[in-house]
């Protein structure tokens, strides 16, 4: 019940601001790892991003950032670019009241921002209008995969060659790199400051890969398969790429797939991002 | 008398406006981060927002959402990590699992898109007897099934899991057809065996030395390590050999100073422990790495402050010694008591500007809409870090920076 206190009070301030202010609610959706150009068709797909905006007033108030998130969140061109593109949706469509929705490692990006206000001045105009941000499988402690992945420098420097393709956002989610990142230079886990906005995570706590399932097809079955077996790096909590923990290290618990979707079915870190199980409509009723 | 009126007015906007400041010294507790000397560093390499307007923002805290300082990062393994030469990838290496479900990953030298692992290049042998891959073998991926879910493999990466009742015995792990070396990664989620590292420090700052601790337990309980070794990577790419020494407890302590010419950024300094434990007859290796960041102290504190009444809200100004020009930012949270006396978080403010080489004065400014009500007097400033933005660096952190009997 104390988890949807926040976001009651929020929303109370929120519905005081419509009636005083004529509040322009817009939507933004911010992706995770990759450098994307058209995270409309490529990362979301259409059918989520339109589902979720029919509960804005104004349905044209929405943007799909696409920017360069192989990089460190700090870069100009992942977090630089996140507020660029944030500030030019806002300016442009006169958006007072912002809910941000993001994926994975897209939370960490809007957290540098969150976290640091005076490293670019356009971030304490965005964060004045953002209303709160919903966090869907955020990787805000990291995942053991990237571990795997990278292997750390000493592997890195000596072993290049058979080492996957270990990009600077990879790197940064290594567990123990977030957890310095988490100490020092981001706020919401446990025991340092509050973000200045609801950061709300939804957590995606197992995966699917049964061929006889429904629910393994819904965003496409062939990353069902990967994701049983990156499943076993992790936790028995888990969405195939993250563990529970680390999906709730940061803000606070909107809500686990099983608590909301329908018939209780799991959402998997690909599942997260697609219209599977009414995840759209629930992130749709939030606007 | 109109003229009295406005000179009325300005005297009642400028009280209003500003009130009288009140002068105040740091304090330093152990474990703080105080510079002795500056340094002058290039800036930032990465593509940076190159901002140049001063930049405030506080925010109002919970009150009962108690604060604590970060404590090292733990690492806790269950995995091992070995390089094989084509001789021993033909031959095969071997492993005994200490738990149901292992984990393991090879990736072969010069694997590419046109030369992927398969299924069937593994050979595996339970103790000593080959056995059919589908027997052995629960759960298989190849590098584009964990490309698709954005686990990025390098090409030709196989990965396999094995399949239960195989706890115990010896499994040899060969790639007969292979004519190159590999690279073979062993998990064991399930492992009762974990190899703990840790640093004393979470910060550290050039000239430093950290401390690291490295254990064994078993099902909880510690072991003895048998061999633990060590490397220290820098972000610049230098490596440093950790010598461990194993105490009479069995746990592997190492120290190492960070070089006086460590640079900066936000990429921090690994440390990786091989070690090794024997448990029973057999010998368990594990592979943990955990990291430490190292901060310049390209500016400091003088130590003086002022506190001060402006616009309704409280502004703090510190002023620093900077070793070159840069953006440098100032973070800190106040506190105040409850009703009974205890301090509790009130607000944090974080406030940013560029200064020349020499120093300036830099300031928080705690609005009013941030200032708890419900708390009063004696307040406190804590957890004031100096930072300089423009080569991504913590330059000195006060943990309990400042006691203040009465805001202004």
């Amino acid at each position: 019940m104390k988890r949807f206190a926040g976001r009651l009070i929020a929303g109370l301030a929120l519905l005081a601001a419509t009636f005083s202010a004529h509040a322009v609610t817009g939507v933004a959706f911010v992706h995770g790892t990759g450098n994307q150009t058209n995270a409309l068709a490529d990362y979301w797909t259409a059918d989520m991003v339109n589902s979720v905006r029919q509960g804005l007033p104004n349905q044209a108030n929405y943007t799909v950032i696409n920017c360069e998130f192989e990089r460190y969140m700090w870069d100009s061109r992942a977090a630089g670019c996140l507020a660029g593109q944030l500030t030019s949706f806002i300016n442009a469509r006169g958006i007072t009241d912002l809910v941000v929705i993001t994926h994975s490692n897209g939370g960490n990006v809007m957290r540098w921002i969150l976290s640091n206000p005076t490293f670019d001045s356009r971030y304490p105009n965005i964060i004045s209008k953002i209303r709160w941000v919903n966090a869907l499988a955020p990787s805000s402690a990291g995942t053991p995969l990237a571990n795997a992945v990278t292997a750390g420098n000493v592997f890195e420097q000596s072993l290049g060659w058979l080492l996957g393709y270990a990009s600077d956002a990879v790197k940064m989610q290594q567990t123990h790199w977030m957890s310095q990142y988490n100490a020092q230079n981001l706020y919401g886990t446990a025991g340092r400051p509050a973000l200045p906005k609801g950061f709300w995570s939804v957590t995606g706590s197992n995966v699917c890969s049964a061929v006889w399932t429904a629910n393994s097809y819904c965003g496409g079955y062939q990353y069902q398969v990967g994701l049983t077996v990156t499943q076993a790096w992790l936790n028995s909590c888990s969405d195939g790429f993250l563990n529970c923990d680390s999906q709730r290290a940061a803000g606070k618990p909107w809500f686990t797939d099983t608590q909301r979707t329908s018939k209780g079915y799991y959402l998997s870190h690909h599942q997260s991002r697609r219209q599977c199980f009414n995840l759209d409509v629930i992130l749709r009723n939030d606007l | 008398m109109k003229t009295m009126k406005i000179s009325l007015l300005a005297a009642a906007l400028a009280l209003a406006g500003a009130s009288r400041a009140e002068t105040l010294r740091l304090q330093r507790v152990e474990g703080d981060l105080i510079p002795s000397s500056l340094v002058t560093a290039k800036a930032a390499p990465a593509p940076m927002a190159e901002e140049s307007r001063p930049v405030y923002f506080s925010w109002a805290l919970d009150a009962n959402e108690a604060l604590s300082p970060p404590a090292p990062f733990r690492a806790e393994s269950r995995e091992f990590w070995t390089q094989l030469d084509a001789a021993k990838a033909k031959q095969g290496w071997g492993f005994v699992p200490t738990a149901e479900g292992a984990l393991v990953r090879i990736s072969l030298q010069g694997a590419g898109k046109n030369r992927s692992l398969r299924a069937s290049d593994v050979q595996l042998r339970v103790d000593g007897a080959v056995r059919d891959s589908a027997s052995v073998i629960e759960h298989l991926a190849e590098d584009a099934d964990l490309k698709a879910v954005g686990a990025q493999f390098s090409d030709g990466t196989l990965v396999f899991q094995l399949a239960p009742g195989l706890v115990g015995k010896r499994i040899d792990v060969a790639l007969p057809k292979s004519a190159a070396g590999a690279l073979m990664h062993v998990l064991e989620p399930a492992s009762p065996v974990v190899m703990t590292l840790s640093a004393n420090a979470v910060q550290a700052v050039p000239g430093q030395r950290i401390t690291l601790d490295a254990g064994f337990l078993d099902q909880a309980k510690a072991r003895s390590a048998r061999k633990v070794a060590g490397l220290v990577t820098a972000p610049d790419g230098r490596s440093f050999d950790l010598e461990f020494r194993i105490d009479k407890a069995g746990r592997a302590v190492a120290s190492f100073e960070i070089p006086a010419d460590a640079g900066g950024g936000l990429e921090p300094w690994e440390i990786h422990a091989f070690g090794s434990a024997q448990l029973a007859k057999d010998t368990v290796l594990r592979d943990a790495r955990t990291a430490v960041m190292v901060g310049l102290p390209t500016a400091r504190f003088t130590g003086a402050a002022e506190v001060l009444q402006r616009d309704g809200g409280v502004v703090f100004q510190m002023p620093v010694e900077t070793a070159a020009a840069g953006r440098y930012e100032l973070r800190g949270t106040l506190y105040g008591s409850d009703a009974s006396g205890v301090l509790k978080p009130m607000a944090i403010a974080h406030g940013a500007q560029v200064l020349g080489a020499g120093g300036g004065t830099l300031e928080l400014h705690f609005t009013p809409d941030v200032l708890n009500p419900a708390l009063g007097a004696p307040y406190a400033l804590r957890d004031l870090n100096l930072s300089d933005q423009s080569r991504m660096s913590l330059s000195e952190q006060r943990r309990e920076a400042l006691d203040i009997a009465q805001l202004p």
